[in-house]
């Protein structure tokens, strides 16, 4: 079997997945089970291919052409090289985890029918596998526009509320605007090759064209790309739609969105503008732009979710502002890839680091959040407080995915986030731009601190609230189901943090394949020779050093010298109530109310988020009257009913009598007929 | 990795313990210094200057009252201090920094970071309302002030070509002063009275308004450790201070270059006390303003003339 082979039985085995589920779905259980097991053998096959392309010698198998539209120039053709390789791990890790998540999670729903999820959740990931493994920009269409009508569903699961509605409207306008952007693209390169075609290949050509014949053509060819992608990726202003989808969907489905979704913004920008586009000035401009894109998002989407309430919400505006840190390495990579490999590389790997190490924090605190709301049925953090007792192993996965998100060593988010400020300093000397977008960078880290250590105090310390308290703080973690998935994320981000060479080199591995600007590079020439840490020499010159492991035992034994003096004078300790400075506080009085926390700060920066509003679409007022049935047709008639019935129930007086003299009058009218019948 | 390799293991465990031994031995002294200092001002005679070592000594055998059994609350004081000593061991000292082959600038002042989490950490675990108070201060101490020190090292570290502190101290040797070192220091000076929490910016603690807010319910040797941390900050970003942004040149052996530093950053534990003793606590809103100025004017001026080569 050829990994586009295992690519094709994966995407199969979900299609079947899907059409079993929907049958089975009037048992919960069979259909969660069913769909799980799908899962695992198509996640299975999608590792297989990922793994065996990515440890391959060659940059990848060759592609296939499954299918051929012939009169538009359009094939199905997949192929899977080291960079789809890299996507394929990710999404079949994603995809087992969050499926396994959502078995257990998914009881919370009582009302809704399994089928509206299972799946949907299934060919949403048949969507995605299809997204990265196409070599034709039809079938890129076909399949980001499946994924995209099938995620749509999945943030409208809990229908009954409006708000949801509301923002699953506004998901699919924003991507489909952007998707329309991306189809214009797709159309002009495809009218500007020849013979017409749609394929990759050809439209690299085209693009190399274009930049020498018209140039203004390709900057805006490669805007209408960019605005497509980062669209995707909740790249703020065009993200907007992205905090009011993810906290409406069901958690299972948020952290595949996170997962998986989300990132394929960074592999569209990844195929565009490195893989296809070839290394140019063009890679200069837009490098540049897609940088200061970056670091916009980073600085509003963080800031704002510092003023967040809502544990999802407070979470999706972090994605914004962790998009925003991939694009900032990214495009500082693509920025130096005519000039600079060494840095482009150095760029281009934080970058992608940056969304692997997201990928894990960043699924892994949705699955935390997901939990509180199993437990304590809100995710609304000024509700919670105290949760650690009854939470204990989902308070530390908490913990370890903040302090993953906000960048403290040695977990992994510090290891990307080190790469991209080494990158913004030194990069920085000979072009001062970058400079400050690493400290907007650096900056928005310590927020993001801010940001999680009021989610960690808020929800698992502190005095438990009302709401908690009535829960009776009985140890009470939630099911395996959804245990093992956080608990895979959360040694992840530890594993990551204390050997990032590991995963590094297969991000190189991943990327290098993908333009011959970085040929000339390699990744000990850069990071160093050593698995244990990072060294970065850009001129052979080292320029910083960050060695995850060394910190850590030095860490640890400064904590132990730090312990040892604590208990030097063996002092004696002893269990006393919380000391309210002699007031005698009722328990709940004592709740810290996480609105206040940050006020001064949050006050300064108010006005950093505009909320872009839908739109209120109008229509014709006679188109309105027709389509409005209701009004005109089934309205008009129930009424009629009810008034037949009303009269008719007039007769029905209850009293024997009555009936009697109804039965008399009927008797006689029914010998009238008989009579006036025989005579 | 050039000179940074050649350090054998036996000299990174010596210069490990040396640093450690200097930090933790000198803190109390520096806070000593600071208490007299005090007094002298408000013309009372002051405590001995040996009093926080006592009074760290009294702490560790004092008894430790737990609000609220968790562990949590126990990582919080050794995390703190763990960090600082951390901190300690990436600092240069006139000795080069022991573990500077494991980590830079950056690993640097995240590690102070930690601390400053450590402390946020302790606060919530007690569940006092006072702590979170004191704590969500503290965080927006820290976001304040950090960003002052990473542009000044960030200053040092485009001069330099390298964010390693040996590499730094070596080039600003080599090069001479220069204007864009000199502005990028001031801004770290200004930026130190807030490092160490010492009035006008003990805002997180604020001892009459919110009782020592993160530590309200600490007591005995968890509250030792707390303050054997804060007395150690003020060595640490003294010592930084001292080496990166002063050009000092090696002199004959390693033992004078340290007393050189610690007697450069007893001159600066002499202003910090000065300006401790005579200044009223400033609003958490003022002090930001007042650091949002400075990163603005002083330490990104410093950084823009650097960026062009001066």
């Amino acid at each position: 079997m050829t990994p586009v082979q295992a690519v094709m039985h994966a995407v199969a085995v979900l299609a079947i997945g899907a059409a079993v589920t929907a049958i089975v779905s009037r048992s919960r259980t069979a259909s969660a089970y069913l769909a799980l097991l799908f899962v695992a053998v198509a996640s299975g096959l999608a590792l297989w291919a990922g793994g065996a392309s990515l440890t391959g010698a060659e940059s990848g198998s060759a592609p296939a052409t499954v299918a051929v539209v012939s009169g538009i120039g359009a094939s199905l053709t997949l192929a899977v090289d080291r960079f789809t390789a890299f996507f394929l791990l990710i999404i079949g890790v994603m995809a087992f985890l969050s499926t396994l998540y959502s078995t257990s999670y998914m009881r919370i729903y009582q009302r809704e029918h399994a089928a509206r999820y299972y799946p949907m959740l299934l060919l949403f990931f048949a969507g995605v596998i299809g997204v990265v493994s196409v070599r034709d920009w039809f079938f890129f269409f076909v399949f980001w526009e499946f994924m995209t009508i099938c995620s749509y569903f999945l943030v409208i699961f809990d229908k009954e509320d409006p708000t949801i509605l509301r923002a699953g409207f506004k998901y699919i306008v924003v991507t489909h605007v952007a998707a329309i952007f991306m189809l214009i693209a797709a159309l002009v390169l495809w009218h500007t090759s020849e013979p017409h075609s749609f394929s990759f290949a050809s439209s690299a050509q085209a693009m190399g064209a274009l930049g020498r014949s018209s140039p203004i053509v390709l900057h805006v060819l490669l805007a209408l790309w960019l605005i497509g992608f980062a669209t995707k990726a909740g790249i703020l202003p065009f993200g907007d739609w992205l905090p009011d989808a993810y906290p409406a969907a069901p958690t299972g489905a948020t952290a595949a969105f996170a997962g998986t979704m989300t990132k394929l913004g960074i592999y569209g920008l990844l195929r565009v503008f490195v893989d296809l586009l070839p290394a140019s000035e063009f890679s200069v401009v837009w490098g540049l732009v897609i940088a200061a894109l970056g670091t916009g998002s980073i600085f509003v989407g963080t800031i704002t979710a510092l003023s967040q309430d809502d544990a999802k919400r407070l979470m999706s505006f972090h994605v914004i502002g962790q998009m925003g840190y991939m694009f900032l390495g990214i495009g500082m990579g693509i920025y130096f890839l005519p000039t600079q490999p060494t840095l482009a590389l150095v760029g281009i790997l934080a970058g992608t680091f940056h969304l692997l190490n997201h990928v894990c924090y960043k699924s892994l605190l949705f699955c935390t959040a997901g939990s509180l709301r199993l437990r304590a049925g809100t995710q609304a953090l000024h509700e919670m407080g105290g949760l650690a007792r009854v939470l204990p192993l989902t308070a530390v996965m908490a913990a370890i995915g903040s302090l993953s998100i906000a960048g403290v060593p040695p977990f992994n988010g510090f290891a990307s986030k080190w790469l991209i400020y080494q990158l913004s300093v030194i990069g920085g000397i000979g072009f001062p731009l970058l400079l400050l977008f690493g400290l907007v960078a650096f900056f928005i880290s310590l927020v993001t601190l801010a940001s999680f250590l009021k989610y960690l105090g808020a929800a698992f310390f502190g005095q438990p609230s009302d709401h908690v308290a009535a829960l009776q703080g009985k140890r009470n973690d939630v099911p395996g189901g959804m245990q093992a998935p956080q608990v895979v994320l959360g040694l992840a981000c530890v594993a990551f943090g204390l050997f990032p060479m590991l995963p590094l080199t297969a991000v190189y591995r991943a990327i290098t394949p993908l333009t011959t600007a970085l040929s000339g590079t390699t990744l000990a020439g850069t990071l160093g020779t050593s698995v244990l840490g990072l060294t970065f020499t850009p001129d052979g010159v080292a320029a910083g050093v960050w060695y995850p492991l060394a910190s850590a035992i030095a860490l640890a034994i400064c904590v132990a010298i730090s312990y040892g003096i604590a208990r030097m004078a063996q002092a004696p300790s002893r269990v006393v109530p919380v000391w309210y400075c002699g007031v005698d506080l009722p328990q709940r009085l004592g709740h810290f109310h996480p609105h206040g926390m940050y006020e001064p700060f949050r006050r300064a920066f108010e006005r950093v988020y505009v909320k872009i509003g839908t739109p209120k679409t109008a229509y014709p007022t006679t188109l309105v009257k027709i389509f409005d049935v209701d009004t005109w047709l089934y309205g008009p008639l129930v009424k009629a009913g009810g008034r037949v019935a009303e009269r008719f129930s007039r007769s029905h007086v209850g009293i024997p009598q009555w009936y009697l003299v109804w039965q008399v009058v009927g008797m006689v009218l029914v010998l009238v007929v008989l009579f006036s019948v025989m005579r | 990795m050039g000179q940074v390799a050649q350090v054998t293991v036996a000299q990174v465990i010596g210069l490990a313990v040396l640093n450690l031994v200097l930090i933790v031995g000198l803190a109390p002294l520096a806070e000593g210094v600071m208490r007299r200092i005090r007094a002298i001002v408000h013309s009372r005679k002051g405590p001995p200057l040996i009093q926080p070592y006592l009074d760290i000594l009294k702490l560790l055998g004092k008894e430790d009252l737990v609000p609220e059994a968790g562990v949590l609350w126990q990582i919080g004081p050794p995390l703190c201090l763990g960090a600082v000593l951390m901190a300690a061991l990436l600092t240069p000292l006139g000795t080069p920094p022991p573990l500077a082959f494991a980590g830079d600038a950056i690993v640097f002042i995240y590690f102070v970071a930690l601390a400053g989490i450590a402390i946020m950490l302790g606060a919530f675990a007690s569940g006092n309302p006072y702590a979170y108070v004191g704590a969500s201060r503290e965080m927006m101490m820290i976001f304040s002030v950090e960003p002052v020190a990473a542009i000044a090292l960030v200053t040092a570290a485009v001069k330099a070509g390298s964010l390693s502190f040996p590499k730094m101290m070596e080039s600003y040797a080599a090069a001479g002063p220069s204007v864009s070192m000199v502005v990028a220091g001031v801004a770290f000076l200004l930026a130190l009275q807030a490092q160490v929490g010492k009035l006008p910016f003990d805002i997180p603690e604020a001892d009459q308004e919110i009782m020592e807010g993160p530590f309200i319910e600490r007591s005995g040797p968890g509250l030792a450790l707390f303050k054997l941390a804060s007395y150690a900050k003020m060595l640490i970003f003294g010592s930084i201070l001292v080496q990166i942004f002063v050009p000092l040149p090696r002199l004959v052996a390693w033992p004078v270059d340290v007393v050189v530093n610690f007697a450069l950053v007893g001159v600066l534990v002499v202003v910090v006390g000065l300006v401790n003793a005579v200044n009223p606590r400033l609003r958490i809103d003022q002090s930001m303003s007042y650091f949002s100025r400075i990163v603005v004017f002083v330490a990104v001026a410093g950084l823009a003339v650097a960026s062009i080569g001066y």
